[in-house]
């Protein structure tokens, strides 16, 4: 105990958003220090049954996605926010927090503040608590994603009046009223940026015959993708594999097709932002309809995602700078706040 | 001369970037024919709003990050590129980062709240530590002090003798105190060496309350007095034992083993401060009186004083 709090003092304090897709390190002081795919390679050597051991970790992991030969597997941990794979989160924290303190020659033991989707069940918060406590942290602290989010995106999230907050993250879609440093509402739905690679790759192959690996959707989505038509009409050349062939085509793609590809997930995430302002108590559903809601998370990104939410909702939204690490810098505020001695916008585990 | 360049500079500064950002947005909405009301409609905010930010009345917002929001939006509205006119807005504003500040109202909370004062009981309890080695290690240093104290305390039975007399009652004993008092110093030297013969721990007794006046009156006697009050112990020993005495001038007046079945006496002025090595072997006696030994519980050794009053 003595010893870890010693370890503690050469460790920096991280804030880690412990995403689906990816993983983000904020440390105080230095802002965000790392931002990795959160995919973890696995090597089981001998056959099955053999020792396993981890090949790669982060974006060298992402790059084998779908390109590993049989005795390496990269999977990714987490899925729709939480932990799937219990072990392999472990190792994979242990890793990046390694990472970030590698000059020190101690074996790191930091305070450490995850972020968990405000729909995750007791036994999902418990399972990152313990995988964190697992990889060496001293503390563990949670906060709900979206207060994290609200604070990053600097949302004056203290005062008496409604934020609205939406952030879209990998796996999952959270929604979330604030009010005095407190949630008021919140819903979490599993429609991420994940969701939409797969309606991607499920709308090629209905409408093409030809199969896409989702690094494929995932880079359409980036380059083409939109949620509301534009005036522009951009296109894309992919390659798969024709199925009624079998062998590897070249087409084209245009932001029209993967607009309309794209509804049912949308639609998705529409439906629970009306949900949430259904819900809210009407004095603080006016402070939103006056300022309007923040998009953060990666999904943010999607090309006119702010415009469809405003046409749906009547209100103004837009996208908060830096969407992709408000929840990191979100966290790494919380945990200023915690030294600050006030420690209130923590999740209940 | 300093100054003036300085703070026309900051005025022109904020000026025109004030201007900048307003004004550019209001420039390329007119070149697009567009109205504030339309503007407004398209982007889901109260028109108010739209004028506010065309006048750069910035403050009338909750936030920074709502304005930067609107502003964002109202440049890819009028096809303007969203980066220099956000730059120029954090330009005319300073740092917005007292978007954050109303957390710091935030009370602290019980359960996490635990977790900090490990820091300062930890050093808490390592100053205690340096606190006892230091009090451990001046010991030594602590008792020698101790001893002169008790130098000092001698001259407090000589002063009190003269108040033996008239023992019975409270009152009387502060009427023959304040007599002297008035009376010119040299009367009160006599008395004192008249009376310094007898017991002192039985004045003692009688007239505790009167200590703190007669010092001022008695300094200089105090200093005449010739004879000290001499008294002596007695140690009969009935088993070998580490034996130490020292009296009230600090002097040692014996420092040995005493042979089991010897008896020692020593003279000198009171109070003594004794040290027996093995306590029950030794039984001691003051001016021919039984004293009471008392040692710590499971102890052998016991340190004590004997003719001291309090």
């Amino acid at each position: 105990m003595l010893f870890k709090r010693l370890r503690g003092i050469f460790s920096s304090d991280l804030s880690i958003d412990l995403g689906t897709a990816n993983t983000l390190i904020y440390v105080r002081g230095q802002g965000i220090v790392l931002d990795e795919p959160s995919v973890v390679a696995i090597r089981q050597d001998r056959g099955p049954g053999g020792p396993k051991s981890i090949a790669a970790v982060g974006a060298e992991a992402k790059a084998m996605i779908g390109r590993t030969p049989g005795n390496i597997t990269a999977i990714r941990p987490l899925k729709d926010g939480v932990i799937a794979d219990f072990t392999v989160t472990e190792k994979m924290l242990q890793y990046f927090i390694h990472k970030v303190h590698e000059s020190r020659f101690l074996r790191p033991s930091p305070r450490v503040l995850i972020c968990v989707p405000c729909g995750s069940t007791q036994v999902e918060r418990r399972a990152i608590k313990e995988s964190a406590a697992g990889a060496g942290a001293r503390e563990v602290y949670l906060i709900e994603e979206p207060m994290a989010a609200a604070i990053g995106a600097g949302m004056p999230v203290g005062e008496a009046s409604g934020s609205m907050v939406l952030d879209i993250g990998g796996g999952t879609t959270e929604v979330a009223i604030l009010s005095l440093n407190g949630i008021v509402y919140s819903a979490s739905v599993r429609v991420g940026g994940d969701r939409l690679d797969e309606a991607i790759v499920n709308y090629v192959r209905r409408n093409y015959g030809t199969l896409i690996g989702e690094a494929t959707a995932e880079r359409i989505k980036h380059e083409i993708g939109s949620a509301y038509p534009g005036k522009e009409v951009r296109e894309i050349e992919v390659k798969g594999r024709n199925l009624s062939e079998g062998v590897p085509r070249s087409f084209s793609l245009n932001s029209n097709e993967i607009l309309e590809a794209l509804q049912e997930p949308l639609a998705g995430i529409v439906g629970a932002v009306k949900t949430a302002l259904e819900q809210t108590p009407p004095d603080l559903g006016s402070d939103i309809a006056e300022r309007g809601m923040v998009l953060t998370g990666g999904g943010a990104l999607l090309r006119d995602l702010d415009r469809l939410l405003m046409e749906e909702t009547g209100l103004p939204v837009f996208v908060a700078e830096e969407p992709l690490t408000c929840v990191a810098r979100g966290g790494g505020r919380a945990l200023e706040m915690i030294d600050e001695g006030g420690a209130d916008v923590f999740a209940v585990e | 001369m300093d100054e003036r360049p300085e703070s026309f500079n900051g005025e022109f500064e904020v000026g025109v970037s004030d201007l900048d950002v307003g004004e550019r947005l209001r420039q390329a909405r007119r070149s697009r024919g567009l109205t504030e009301e339309q503007v407004a409609q398209d982007l889901h905010i109260n028109v108010r709003h739209v004028v506010d930010i065309e006048h750069n009345k910035f403050d009338q917002f909750a936030s920074a990050v709502f304005v930067k929001g609107y502003l964002r939006n109202y440049a890819r509205l009028l096809a303007l590129e969203p980066d220099p006119i956000i730059k120029a807005f954090d330009q005319a504003t300073g740092a917005e980062e007292p978007a954050l500040s109303p957390i710091r109202n935030v009370m602290a909370s019980g359960a996490h709240g635990a977790n900090i004062p490990w820091g300062t009981l930890g050093t808490l309890v390592l100053v205690l530590v340096g606190v006892a080695g230091v009090g451990w290690i001046g010991n030594g240093v602590y008792r020698m002090l101790k001893e002169t104290e008790n130098q000092a305390e001698v001259t407090l039975p000589n002063i009190q003798l003269p108040l033996s007399e008239p023992v019975e009652g409270a009152a009387p004993v502060d009427e023959s105190v304040r007599l002297p008092g008035k009376a010119p110093n040299g009367t009160v030297t006599q008395e004192i060496t008249v009376n310094l013969v007898p017991e002192a721990d039985e004045s003692a007794e009688s007239a505790p309350s009167t200590v703190e006046t007669p010092p001022e009156l008695v300094d200089e006697p105090v200093a005449d007095v010739p004879a000290q009050p001499q008294a002596n112990v007695t140690l009969h020993f009935s088993a070998d034992s580490w034996v130490e005495v020292y009296d009230a001038t600090d002097l040692r007046l014996v420092s040995r083993i005493g042979k089991a079945g010897s008896t020692s006496t020593v003279e000198g002025v009171p109070p003594f401060s004794v040290v027996l090595g093995y306590a029950p072997g030794v039984s001691v006696e003051y001016n021919g009186e039984p004293v009471e030994v008392v040692t710590r519980r499971g102890r052998d050794v016991a340190r004590f004083k004997v003719g001291a009053r309090d």
